[in-house]
């Protein structure tokens, strides 16, 4: 075993590589769970400053101008060229609706003519996504009073009083308390940002350590001569890499524990150790990353600019800066491709459950599958380009 | 004397590129054995497929008597490799470093410590053994690139040009680590383009050019080899054109010029030619200032063998 303690004993030498990407990356996963604020019982809407300038002051103009002098506190504009910019320009009204002349009767021989809705001027602020909440809320009102006429074949009074009876229409919601606690969300984003670390962390700290052994040709001949079998050097140097990936995982972990130590008191601990386990797997495929970024004979600023570029990469695809489910088509497709959105869709499984459970464990199990075969097919291609480099 | 390596027509190719062509080659026990040749000869393939990092297309080796092969792990164990480039971990210290190479061989704990302080001490690194090696100076790393093939107390080294860009003092002392290691009862497989060096402490040496032998015994035995005698400078007020075409006319005198307040003549290997030449001297009229005669170096040999023009 002892290439196995050489190995290891190397990489641990790389100290701050070792501060830079399990410390100073946990702190940055720390950061971004604390952005993430605790559920509260209790909501308050906010709603924009708007300003409506109604140039066509016809029936269904009103109705427009209602719904969003309803929604928002109104700030008095006079319709001038000069009033509407500075409006925009010093964000005295973060939303501002213009209804042009002639819109309503547009709106109706629009509809009844199959032809395609007139459009209405509007300014939004970029700064309050209340507006822009606003802004989706007239269009879809104005689209709603746009079906009416046409589809319906309602009069312009009816339609407006559908609409407004439509508007009044509200679905009760209750918070409803469960005995169960779940995993607390803090802990779920810094366990999403540690995968960062536990891909691109290990595979650079695997494939700088392992670079130190064989650095050159001469290194590796002094290797190479001693009396050491190519399987046990192999299963040595596979074990030390696996031993890496653990202590990373083992360290970002405890450190997460650490740190949420007071959210997760009443959750139960398996579901803790069920959420650690793709982490595990993830991190195994790191080493396997950085096996692979070694026998490439990669430089060492390769695998810095390797290992952070993938990880950035995979982590996107994964789902850890934007939910999964808010990815488009084409990018969902591509993230399945990626261990990382397994790994992101098996902590999902594990937040959303209440507590453990045969089919969790099912669940995080084939999620752990997955990403083990990423790291199988990657440490298959290392092994490979390893026999062609190495062949005399 | 027992042979500690034996190679009988050792042929290896790299696609069209005849490396090695039937390359024989025999080592006995005690040995400092010296592989000569300009650059791409032929030298570190054949060290290679010796340790067998190289596969070879025909041929045989033996070590200490016994067919070598990739897993002749026994063998491997009896062998120790100080590599040309400087081959340490720059993560270890110095002791490290040699304890790291020597677990390679060595798996008593005890032992080892044992080793690598006879190590350390043996190429005069103990007072330096916590340091990283990044703080060595170029003679240091040297030497310990040396400590970490020889920790192991091998009974066959294989020392790849171990000077290259030491300083003098640095040099000597790993020349005389070499001549102890020998006095110890190591057989030593040495490379240097340093004549000097290889004349110095090899017993007999071996000449390659393309992959094969062009020469071997020892240094006396290849001088008298080649058609070189002695080169002779004289310290001489500018002579006449009369003074140098009467000595370019002497029987024993190859070439003859005049630069810089010396004359300089090289000359056949003949009995007299120091006495010729002073001679021809004095018949011109001249006065020589100091004479001094330099006997042919291996370094002759060399170039008398594998030429003189560069090679790529």
């Amino acid at each position: 075993m002892h290439v196995f303690r050489l190995v290891g004993r190397v990489v641990l030498r790389h100290r701050y590589l070792i501060l830079l990407y399990v410390g100073m990356l946990a702190c940055f996963g720390f950061l971004m769970a604390s952005s993430v604020g605790s559920p509260s019982e209790g909501y308050e809407s906010s709603s924009p400053t708007v300003a409506v300038i109604d140039r066509d002051d016809s029936e269904l103009s009103r109705a427009i101008a209602g719904l969003v002098r309803d929604g928002g506190e109104e700030v008095e504009l006079p319709d001038t060229p000069y009033a509407l910019q500075d409006a925009a320009a010093k964000d005295l009204a973060s939303y501002v609706l213009v209804i042009p002349e002639g819109y309503g009767e547009a709106l109706v021989a629009a509809a009844r003519d199959g032809a395609e809705m007139p459009v209405l001027e509007t300014v939004t602020s970029y700064r309050e996504t209340s507006a822009i909440l606003m802004d989706e809320r007239v269009r879809a009102y104005a689209q709603q009073l746009f079906a009416l006429l046409a589809e319906a074949g309602a009069s312009v009074e009816e339609a407006v009083a559908w609409a407004g009876e439509a508007r009044q229409a509200r679905t009760e919601v209750d918070l409803i308390q469960t005995e169960a606690t779940g995993l607390p969300t803090g802990y779920l984003v810094f366990m999403q940002f540690s995968t960062y670390a536990l891909f691109g962390g290990v595979g650079i700290l695997v494939a700088s350590g392992l670079r130190s052994l064989g650095r050159d040709q001469a290194a590796r001949q002094r290797l190479l001569v001693a009396p050491l079998g190519t399987a046990s050097w192999g299963a040595q140097v596979v074990l030390a890499c696996l031993a890496v990936a653990v202590f990373v995982w083992a360290a970002l972990g405890a450190l997460g524990i650490l740190w949420c130590r007071g959210e997760l008191a009443g959750v139960d601990g398996a579901l803790v150790l069920l959420a650690q386990l793709p982490l595990l797997a993830l991190s195994i495929v790191g080493a396997a990353f950085g096996y692979l970024l070694w026998e490439l004979g990669s430089s060492g600023d390769v695998i810095h600019a390797a290992g952070n570029i993938s990880s950035m990469v995979l982590s996107f695809l994964g789902g850890t800066w934007v939910q999964q489910a808010s990815m488009g088509a084409a990018v969902a497709a591509v993230g399945r491709l990626t261990p990382v959105w397994w790994v992101v869709s098996a902590l999902g499984c594990v937040y959303a459950a209440p507590g453990p459970s045969e089919a969790l464990l099912a669940e995080v199990a084939t999620s752990c599958g997955l990403v083990l075969l990423f790291a199988l097919a990657i440490a298959a291609a290392g092994a490979a380009v390893g026999r062609a480099r190495g062949r005399g | 004397m027992q042979e500690i390596v034996s190679v009988s027509g050792l042929v290896k190719r790299y696609g069209d590129t005849l490396a090695l062509d039937h390359l024989d080659l025999r080592i006995a026990r005690g040995e400092i054995f010296g592989l000569l040749g300009p650059n791409g000869c032929g030298k570190t393939t054949a060290i290679n497929c010796m340790l067998q990092l190289l596969t070879y297309d025909r041929g045989s080796i033996e070590l200490f008597g016994e067919p070598m092969s990739p897993t002749r792990f026994d063998l491997k164990a009896r062998v120790g490799v100080v590599p040309q480039q400087v081959a340490v971990l720059d993560e270890l210290t110095v002791r490290e470093n040699v304890d790291a190479f020597c677990a390679l061989y060595v798996r008593d704990r005890r032992e080892r410590r044992r080793l690598v302080d006879e190590a350390l001490d043996f190429v005069g690194l103990t007072d330096h053994a916590r340091q990283r090696p990044r703080r060595l100076s170029g003679g240091l790393l040297r030497r310990l690139n040396i400590a970490c093939g020889i920790a192991h107390r091998p009974e066959l080294l294989f020392l790849d040009e171990p000077t290259v860009a030491v300083d003098p003092q640095s040099r000597n002392a790993i020349l005389d680590g070499i001549l102890r290691l020998r006095d110890e009862g190591a057989t030593v497989v040495y490379t240097s383009h340093y004549m000097d060096e290889v004349e110095r402490i090899c017993g007999r040496v071996m000449i390659m050019d393309a992959g094969r032998s062009v020469a071997e015994g020892s240094p006396d035995e290849l001088k008298r080899l080649i058609d070189v005698g002695e080169k002779i400078v004289v310290e001489l007020a500018p002579p006449s054109e009369g003074t140098l075409s009467g000595l370019r006319e002497l029987e024993c005198v190859r070439r003859a010029s005049y630069a810089d307040g010396e004359l300089r003549v090289d000359c056949a290997p003949a009995p007299h030619a120091l006495l010729d030449v002073l001679g021809a001297l004095e018949a011109s009229g001249e006065r020589p200032g100091r004479v001094w005669s330099e006997p042919p170096t291996l370094n002759d040999v060399f170039l008398e063998l594998c030429g003189r023009e560069l090679r790529d």
